[in-house]
């Protein structure tokens, strides 16, 4: 128990005797007078005494109880933790106050946000005091403090409290902690009261790895929490994503993930709009578990796509994780560069089913997709604007061109050599020596022996449940029962990994390799289309579909970034200058970052990501047209599980042996504060009594 | 004439008779209720029967004298009433015992019509009885007891007699300690003839059942005892105030009390004592008589011989 008003108990111990003192002064002097019937006085003193005695005790015993009551009221005692507003009245303090300004402290109980709970107990702790210095941390993603050092000014303290609200960011603990340590050591003496107030939900999420370690050993923690006893509801949008590369005309599959932190299972909606459409997404959410609502989309428009994924029809704790902005940057259709020497207009041979296989539907755009370059004559730029390209019956490439290849490919192209004759061997070994350690082949192709014919080969070693033939399922007949024959033979190469080989023939001939190099994929399918089956057959669009996805939609749209969070995003490299960019956002915000030109390239710094929403990078002399970059920001998903940390967890060892004491907010200010009006009324009862034994010995 | 001689006393030196205030009470005389044994003829009754007696002399007729008894030709001459005494009348023995324990200085020192201590109003009514008793040539004595009995003037009648026995009254003083069932005691084995005992006292003592148990041998031997408890008016009520330290007159220490706080209690105490006092007193066959010296001792007195004539 602590005592507000010491000063009160020392003139409470000077007031009891106060009674004692005026009841010694005042003390009737006798008048002395002889009396003959002294005898009979006696008696009746005597029969008297004790009663008398007893009601004198009784008497004085209520005086000064009254007087020690009332001196005790006035000191305020206060039990538990130390009041609010108690500080050093006599000795030099220092007082941190943390507040948690994360997310989750926006969550709602019967119509009350815990934040502002939060706020009334912080400001509690903000009132002047004789000797104490104070400073108020706020606690997000990169925790902010009113002043550098420990002030008195606590009417600023006050005013930046009244105007903080929850931001959607996570509370960075770490940093939080560190900040007060310093604060802490730096602000006072060694001999120096310390105090550290953490006010917050101390959310599971957040805190169940808090180091109080960096604290002044002397510090005194308090943790008072807003953290509500029963369990709050909340369903929260979590997570917005597709699994691969999203191009244009082309179905992808979105998904949502969904947190249901509530007591019981929940049939959810949400709608996805992406631009002017909306789609809407229905499930069921299990309780306490996220859970993915996933749905088969298709964009119409290419270039980045500004989304939001919002539930419908939610009535939960924290509304604010109810909708989730995110991009998606769907791209064209991928243009191919098929280098070939067969020509295009003699079917049927391998150039021709390789074309048809690239683009399989006919689409306004579909006749530019493909463009055939002569090997002898590589057109460099339609190279480059190429997202695959295709190698089939090149013949013999020139080291020129070979090495161009590999700088394409280091720099994110994707490569599909289709090999079958001893030309291939060849370009694929060149191709392998340009690249260096940078590309490592598993197996090294070879040209095929003349005199030993390769007929009749099946695929034997088919990773089923791994892309392009997971596309298949477990339908391994449209696979198996194909023939080949003709192709290159193969050897393993030392220290190459097996795992890069998707399928091997029967003969123990690689038949599918994919292998990354740098910022590329190359897959060699070693099959001579004219002379198996393989192209003909009905697997032969889906596993040449599953190649390309392969080998240029291994990119996912990007996650949204979490708010708050420090950010630094390298634009694409045709993105230009950062004087000819503009940053716009989807939402009313001064914080969007800045453009900075760096060693040839634009990077988008963010001290700290901006509020939920969209920004887009567009150049400025393009006035309507799209954005050139994009990313969405959102909350935390982990702020939107509620559930928090037990208070002897805090206390006990999170603490580290530190003096920790624990109080939930509520409580404190209901329970804790009431001793003086129960000790004023005990005053009252006290003096009562004293009434009650006058009247009762009838005096 | 030896009546009317008797008459002209010389006057009492004693500073307690008044005699101008005994002037009203002239024609009241002390009756006792019942026969004595008296030497000389007096008005009282005598035990002794008899018919006319040898004539003695002439007495002032007073109010309720039997009228046979007037001497007619007395009145025809002189015109003023008197009676024929003859000598089958005999004369009353009445001892006075007054109390002079240290308890009967209770009192103020006294004012215009306000109780003195008891000692003295005990003196101013001894006084007067005797001067009462004297003049209907009556015999009076003088007894006076504190823890013993420290002065007897045996009952007597003339002139000197009842001056010695006022001049004893005037000069009593009190002691510390009381035992009056000691001095009662004594007094009875002292005095041999039956009388009338007169008792003045406040009895406040330790033990009252031997004091009446002393009383009662009186009564057994005939004589009348009349108990006049003689009561200060501080002494039923304690005074107003917030603290006092009583002190005892007979070495009995003090007590330190608040007067209010007791008051109701002491009161019950001493009514106590009172009621015990006449219940032992009736019980004794004792005439009893509660005096507050609040009250004149003249009409204590006046009263006290009207209800005994009657």
């Amino acid at each position: 128990m602590t005592v507000l008003h010491t000063w009160a108990i020392a003139g409470g111990a000077a007031a009891v005797a106060l009674p004692l003192i005026i009841h010694w002064l005042t003390r009737p002097r006798p008048k002395r007078m002889p009396l003959s019937t002294v005898r009979f006085v006696r008696e009746v003193v005597q029969q008297r005494r004790t009663s008398q005695r007893l009601r004198d005790l009784i008497i004085l015993a209520c005086r000064v109880a009254a007087v020690l009551l009332l001196a005790w009221a006035f000191a305020r005692p206060f039990i538990g933790a130390s009041h609010p507003s108690a500080g050093a009245e006599s000795s030099d303090a220092i007082r941190i106050v943390v507040l948690d300004t994360s997310q989750s402290m926006g969550a709602t109980l019967r119509g009350v946000q815990l934040f502002e709970e939060a706020r009334g107990a912080a400001a509690g702790h903000l009132s002047y005091s004789p000797g104490l210095s104070a400073n108020l941390i706020f606690g997000s993603a990169q925790p902010r403090a009113v002043f550098e050092r420990a002030s008195g000014n606590f009417g600023a303290m006050r005013d930046e409290l009244n105007k903080a609200q929850p931001l959607p960011q996570q509370l960075n603990v770490e940093a939080t902690i560190n900040l007060a340590a310093d604060m802490l050591a730096r602000s006072a003496g060694p001999s120096a009261r310390r105090e550290l107030i953490i006010i917050s939900d101390f959310q599971r999420s957040s805190w169940s790895a808090a180091d109080f370690q960096g604290l002044p050993k002397n510090t005194a923690i308090k943790f008072e929490s807003v953290a509500p006893r029963e369990l709050i509801e909340n369903v929260g949008v979590l997570r917005v994503s597709t699994q691969k590369r999203v191009a244009q005309d082309r179905e992808f599959l979105l998904e949502v993930e969904i947190g249901n932190y509530s007591s019981a299972a929940r049939q959810v909606q949400v709608d996805v709009s992406i631009g002017d459409a909306t789609w809407r997404l229905e499930g069921a959410c299990a309780k306490g578990v996220k859970s993915t609502l996933s749905k088969e989309l298709m964009l119409r428009s290419a270039g980045w796509q500004p989304g939001l994924a919002k539930l419908v029809e939610i009535d939960d704790a924290l509304a604010s994780d109810n909708q989730r902005p995110f991009v998606i940057e769907v791209s064209p259709s991928p243009k191919f560069a098929l280098i070939t020497r067969l020509p295009a207009r003699l079917p049927p041979n391998s150039s021709h089913y390789l074309e048809r296989a690239l683009s399989p539907t006919k689409t306004p755009h579909s006749a530019d997709r493909i463009v055939r370059i002569d090997p002898q004559n590589i057109d460099q730029l339609a190279l480059g604007s190429a997202e695959l390209i295709v190698l089939n019956r090149p013949g013999r490439l020139s080291q020129g061109s070979i090495e161009l290849l590999v700088s394409l490919l280091r720099r994110g192209r994707g490569l599909l050599y289709v090999a079958s004759d001893a030309a291939d061997a060849g370009n694929l070994k060149l191709l392998a020596e340009a690249a260096g350690p940078s590309l490592k082949l598993p197996v090294e192709f070879l040209p095929p022996d003349a005199a030993q014919a390769r007929r009749e080969l099946v695929l034997m070693d088919v990773k089923r449940d791994q892309p392009p033939f997971s596309v298949f399922g477990g339908d391994v007949p449209a696979i198996s029962a194909l023939k080949f024959a003709g192709m290159l033979a193969s050897r393993p190469v030392s220290g190459g990994l097996k795992e890069e080989i998707s399928a091997s023939y029967s003969d123990q001939t690689a038949a599918l390799v994919i292998s990354r190099c740098v910022n590329g994929n190359i897959a060699v399918l070693n099959a001579d289309l004219a002379q198996s089956d393989l192209a003909g057959s009905v697997a032969f669009v889906p596993l040449v579909g599953e190649i390309v996805d392969l080998l240029v939609g291994s990119r996912r749209s990007e996650e949204a970034l979490v708010c708050g969070e420090r950010a630094a995003i390298e634009l694409p490299p045709d993105a230009g200058l950062a004087g000819d960019l503009v940053i716009e956002s989807s939402v009313e915000t001064e914080s969007t970052g800045q453009l900075v030109d760096q060693r040839g390239a634009v990077l988008w710094m963010w001290n700290s990501a901006g509020q939920p929403g969209v920004y887009q990078i567009k150049r400025k002399s393009a006035a309507g047209a799209g954005a050139i970059h994009a990313l969405a920001t959102a909350p935390p998903a982990g702020e939107s599980e509620l559930s928090y940390l037990d208070a002897s967890v805090l206390t006990g060892r999170l603490a580290g042996g530190r003096s920790a004491s624990y109080a939930a907010v509520g409580d404190q200010q209901q329970d804790k504060d009431f001793a003086w009006s129960w000790l004023l009324m005990g005053c009252a009862a006290v003096m009562l009594l004293e009434i009650i034994t006058l009247r009762v010995f009838r005096t | 004439m030896s009546v009317l001689a008797g008459e002209s006393r010389a006057a009492s030196r004693s500073r307690f008779l008044d005699l101008r205030a005994l002037a009203a009470l002239e024609h009241m005389r002390f009756a006792t209720r019942q026969q004595i044994e008296g030497s000389y003829s007096g008005r009282h009754r005598s035990k002794q029967r008899g018919g006319a007696g040898e004539f003695v002399d002439f007495r002032e007729y007073s109010a309720g004298e039997d009228l046979r008894r007037l001497d007619w030709k007395v009145l025809g001459r002189t015109g003023r009433p008197y009676v024929r005494l003859f000598q089958d009348e005999t004369n009353l023995i009445c001892t006075l015992l007054i109390d002079a324990s240290g308890s009967m200085q209770f009192g103020s020192s006294g004012g215009a019509g306000g109780a003195g201590s008891k000692l003295e109003y005990a003196q101013y009514l001894s006084t007067a009885l005797s001067q009462v008793i004297s003049r209907q040539q009556d015999q009076v004595g003088l007894a006076v007891v504190s823890d013993k009995l420290s002065q007897l003037i045996p009952p007597g009648g003339t002139a000197s007699h009842v001056l010695r026995v006022q001049e004893a009254i005037e000069t009593i003083q009190t002691r510390a300690a009381t035992n009056l069932g000691q001095g009662l005691h004594e007094l009875f084995e002292q005095l041999s003839r039956r009388g009338v005992l007169i008792v003045l006292s406040d009895l406040l003592v330790e033990d009252l059942e031997r004091t009446f148990a002393s009383v009662r041998l009186f009564r057994h031997r005939g004589w009348e005892v009349i108990l006049l408890h003689l009561i200060h008016p501080d002494e039923e009520k304690l005074p107003m105030g917030l603290a006092y330290r009583f002190e005892g007159l007979e070495n009995d220490g003090r007590a330190d009390c608040s007067p209010a706080e007791i008051a109701r209690a002491y009161q019950q105490r001493f009514e106590a004592h009172a009621a015990a006092v006449r219940t032992g007193a009736l019980a004794g066959g004792c005439d009893y008589r509660r005096v507050s010296t609040s009250i004149p001792y003249l009409q204590i007195l006046g009263g006290f011989l009207v209800e005994r004539a009657g």
